[in-house]
């Protein structure tokens, strides 16, 4: 498979992406760049829309942890959901703080993930593609059928926005930041847990299974570990994108945004950080602008997918390390 | 309306709706037996052919039978287009193609909007009148429908089992690389397989499109139930595709009249599921997952 092709490739990418001195100015840049804009952009709508990208860069980096094990799932968006409406009910009906509801929807989805995880992790690549897309099609008939508690299809609106120190972050600037360093912690997060021991089995299970199994990793065990982590992660950002929008509805989670969670994934570099955020922030804005010309948009959209799988299998992020290589050579000569 | 009556329309509902699963699952199994590719594009071959049909039946006024000869073809000579164009590059490698497949089908759904419109199609049924027997009222218009899909399915296994083509197919689904020792071309193997597949899709669309409304999304619920037909007939595998996809129409009738939509919608995730955990390769499949 492919997944086996282009993974160390773009380790190395990203280690040279990032381990160097030199480009954390760069990173630096983009930093302050990034949280220099509600200073210069008032747009609600485009702060609103960066600010999505923000919590989806955090689910699209959940998928990324599945698939550095090897696996595609199309129930991100499901957990997403299970995260989103637990999160709500701790603080809609419970009266909770929004932070014991971020804390709820991870652990609801944690748990879930657990379980389906460990009854189904036996099966790999389109079978599990599979078993993932069936659990995606319960848990989404759930919040449909089951409405004294999700409301149905009309979904649950006047969700509480977060409110710290009897400061209500109401405004598109205060939820940027919040997503943006719930972001920057995950985006944290998630790399100390690839450089360590734990990163090295994941990488080793999705390199060889049969190899990684044979050299005493146990594989089952890193593969549910990964799969949690990954759900959990949707659950966060379900939950985030709950307290933004104020309104939920199953529709948010159905298994169509699943896939376009993939294909942000794919387009991005499968197992890179930086490219689950790229892909993010790429594919993300597509359907806000432009609406008027959504079809054409979406099939450009398409094209590029692709274009992009055909040419650049390892993703946007790939095209970063062969800029610079181009940008050395000609500061050399 | 007697029991007897209810029961023999249920009965007749399962079956209409059965054929269609199969014909969607035949060929979604056949491409992924063959090419081990899942086409999430699937569906919109089926939306293709029930376009295909509104126009030519509904608008040229062509015979039915001979419009819907054209849809197969049609569909069929596209789906050995798109197979050389999009998934040649990706042979061998099942998430790539799968991830192909989810472009391509974005790419339809939202060609479909922009050239068809997003208000759903009515397509004039092809037989009117009812068939009586005793109490028991039956359409004639799903009888035609589940006996043409019976007759494309009876063409099918003729081909698969007595053709030069048909044992080739079984040979690459079996064993690609003795296949290939065998002297079995996969480049000609892999578009005749996936225009095949896609044609039956596209018949399924033409025939039940006029029994149901024809828009651009409408090949999202076949394409999922061709997944649960698979998951439960098993990947890869024809029969199972057959039995399943008849199983599943039955059960879904016969749950809806009884118990209503929601609880039926729940019952066949969870068949899904136990099927899944009990036998993974479903119950008749024999390809295993590979490590």
């Amino acid at each position: 498979m492919a997944y086996r092709a282009t993974s160390p490739s773009t380790n190395v990418a990203v280690r040279q992406e990032l381990g160097e001195g030199a480009h954390l100015a760069a990173f630096a840049v983009v930093s302050v760049a990034v949280a220099a804009i509600p200073l210069i952009i008032s747009n609600p709508f485009y702060l609103y829309v960066a600010t999505a990208v923000f919590i989806n860069a955090i689910i699209v980096i959940g998928l990324m942890l599945i698939a550095y094990v090897g696996q595609l799932s199309l129930a991100q968006a499901a957990f997403a959901g299970i995260g989103a409406y637990t999160s709500v009910m701790v603080t809609m009906s419970l009266g909770q703080h929004f932070l014991v509801g971020v804390v709820a929807a991870i652990v609801s989805s944690a748990i879930v993930a657990v379980g389906l995880g460990w009854l189904t992790l036996r099966s790999r690549g389109v079978y599990f593609v599979l078993v993932s897309f069936a659990f995606a099609q319960i848990i989404y008939l759930a919040l449909l059928h089951w409405e004294p508690i999700t409301g149905g299809a009309v979904g649950l609106n006047g969700i509480p926005v977060p409110n710290f120190f009897g400061y209500e972050i109401r405004t598109g600037a205060g939820y940027y930041y919040l997503a943006l360093i719930a972001l920057v912690l995950v985006y944290f997060a998630v790399r100390a847990i690839l450089a360590s021991p734990a990163g090295r089995a994941f990488r080793s299970v999705n390199g060889n299974l049969r190899l990684a199994e044979a050299c005493g990793i146990p594989t089952r065990k890193y593969m549910l570990l990964a799969f949690t982590l990954g759900s959990a992660l949707a659950g966060l950002g379900g939950s985030l994108q709950a307290h933004h929008a104020t309104f939920i509805s199953p529709g948010s989670f159905h298994v169509t945004v699943a896939v376009n969670l993939i294909l942000m994934l794919i387009l991005g570099g499968r197992t890179s950080l930086i490219g689950a955020i790229l892909g993010a922030a790429f594919v993300t804005p597509l359907p806000e602008f432009l609406r008027s010309a959504q079809e054409m948009q979406n099939i450009l959209f398409g094209v590029v997918i692709l274009i992009v799988l055909r040419f650049l299998p390892a993703g946007i992020v790939s095209i970063l390390p062969r800029l610079r290589q181009l940008f050395t050579r000609a500061r050399a000569q | 309306m007697n029991t007897t009556t209810v029961l023999v329309q249920t009965l007749l509902n399962g079956l209409v709706l059965g054929s269609l699963y199969f014909l969607m699952a035949i060929g979604f199994t056949m491409v992924f037996g063959i090419m081990r590719v899942i086409n999430f594009a699937h569906g919109e071959f089926y939306m293709i052919g029930a376009f295909a049909i509104s126009f030519l039946f509904g608008q040229m006024q062509i015979p039915f039978l001979l419009a819907l000869l054209i849809v197969g073809l049609l569909v069929g000579l596209l789906g050995v287009g798109v197979e050389r164009l999009i998934f040649k590059p990706f042979q061998g490698d099942e998430l790539n193609g799968m991830i192909a497949s989810l472009g391509l089908s974005i790419i339809a759904v939202n060609v479909a909007l922009v050239v068809f419109g997003p208000s759903p199609w009515a397509v004039p049924s092809f037989v009117s009148g009812v068939f009586r027997m005793g109490n028991i009222v039956l359409p004639w218009s799903r009888l035609v429908a589940f006996s043409l899909a019976v007759i494309v399915l009876v063409g099918f296994w003729f081909f698969i089992r007595f053709t030069k083509y048909g044992r080739a197919m079984r040979a690459t689904v079996q064993d690609e690389q003795a296949a290939k020792l065998q002297g079995i071309d996969v480049n000609k193997i892999y578009p005749m397989a996936f225009g095949i597949g896609v044609c039956f899709a596209g018949i399924a669309g033409g025939i039940m499109g006029p029994l149901f409304a024809v828009d651009p999304f409408m090949g999202l619920t076949p394409l999922v139930k061709a997944f649960i037909v698979v998951i439960i007939g098993g990947l890869g595998s024809v029969v199972g595709a057959v039995v399943a996809g008849i199983g599943l129409g039955l059960f879904e009738s016969f749950t809806s009249t009884f118990f209503g939509a929601a609880v039926t919608d729940f019952l066949q995730f969870a068949l899904v599921i136990a099927v899944l955990l009990i036998k993974p390769t479903g119950l008749f499949g024999e390809i295993e997952a590979k490590p």
